[in-house]
């Protein structure tokens, strides 16, 4: 009897073991995807989850150091000082009335909209010279691309890298203005635009 | 606190339940800590606009250097925050704070004092006073000092 108690305790330690290293492996791997863990309903990083985070990494490591480090064996603290359950509940509260204050509005949970702005906008080339455009993206987007095209008017672009080519020479008739537009791929409605001037 | 049990002729040295268990526990915290430690710092954790704060004036009108209306803002804009930046040091430092005096002396969970618990109340209530104005009275100035 002793011995089946025995190896089911060291079997229970060993599936847990492995449970533990199940979990550790798929947070690693991306399965259990951690990239939110601090993020805000509109997208941006929140101090508070912060908090929330460094205080339970801290009571957590605590705990367990005082656990295994009692002088008759391992055993749960007889008192847990009021200070850290005062501290947990100033960061719990202040989570609790940041988020109050977050969806009081619409505004503050909305995720930022998505939008490429482009640079510059309003620029100036010589016949023959070039120009390199680029944009910028409102927030992170998983293997954001952009395209480039012009779309009305002479001159070339790279699609890919956004360096423009103007004519070599004027056109006849005048045309001495480029559309340039930029656009995120996969998000056919998320573009900008930029008119280039030729210069003589 | 962590025996090992001697089995057969005595030959072999097993560890107990409670041993196997504590290195369990150990490696896991351990590889948690690292895991996410590592996420937060090689950014596959977000922590985008972590010391900035958004002043809820989309719609709000925007002017020109000669105050000139030139349009309504369309988007929430960020302002720099520093009542989370303060939030954060006094966070990292009570964490770090108590680590320390864990390590020193294992064997009890020591007393927080109260000066350190009402720093804590004040900074958290400073973070949300910040975001109390930033939301309810964002003002006319898109860039608030």
């Amino acid at each position: 009897m002793q011995m089946l108690s025995l190896f089911v305790g060291y079997f229970l330690c060993g599936m847990i073991g492995l449970l533990g290293i199940a979990i550790l492996w798929q947070i690693y791997d991306g399965t259990i995807d951690l990239s939110m863990l601090l993020s805000e309903a509109n997208g941006d990083a929140s101090m508070s989850r912060f908090q929330f985070l460094v205080f339970t990494f801290v009571i957590s490591l605590s705990l367990f150091l005082v656990i295994i480090g009692g002088k008759d064996g391992p055993a749960f603290p007889a008192t847990i000082p009021a200070g850290i359950l005062t501290m947990l509940g100033i960061s719990g509260s202040s989570y609790a009335v940041g988020k109050a204050i977050s969806f009081s509005d619409p505004a503050g949970v909305q995720k930022e909209p998505l939008s490429v702005k482009i640079s510059p906008d309003d620029p100036a080339v010589k016949y023959a010279g070039s120009l390199q455009f680029t944009a910028e993206v409102s927030r992170e987007v998983e293997n954001a691309k952009l395209k480039w095209e012009v779309i009305a008017g002479n001159g070339t672009i790279d699609e890919n890298t956004g360096l423009f080519k103007a004519p070599a020479t004027a056109a006849t008739p005048p045309a001495p203005h480029a559309t340039v537009k930029v656009t995120l791929l996969g998000y056919n409605d998320v573009s900008d635009l930029a008119v280039v001037t030729f210069i003589s | 606190m962590c025996k090992t049990r001697l089995t057969g002729a005595g030959r072999m040295f097993m560890p107990s339940i409670a041993q196997i268990l504590s290195w369990e526990i150990k490696g896991f915290l351990v590889a948690l800590f690292a895991i996410v430690g590592g996420q937060l710092f090689g950014g596959q954790i977000n922590l985008s606009n972590l010391l900035y704060g958004r002043k809820s004036d989309a719609g709000q009108p925007m002017h020109d250097a000669a105050g000139k209306k030139i349009g309504l803002r369309k988007e929430n804009s960020l302002y720099f925050s520093p009542e989370r930046v303060q939030l954060l040091m006094f966070t990292v430092s009570a964490g770090v704070y108590y680590l320390t005096q864990v390590m020193h002396d294992p064997g009890k969970l020591p007393e927080i004092p109260n000066s350190w618990t009402t720093a804590m109340g004040g900074s958290n209530a400073v973070y949300l006073g910040g975001k109390t104005l930033a939301r309810f009275w964002p003002g006319n100035n898109p860039n608030r000092s």
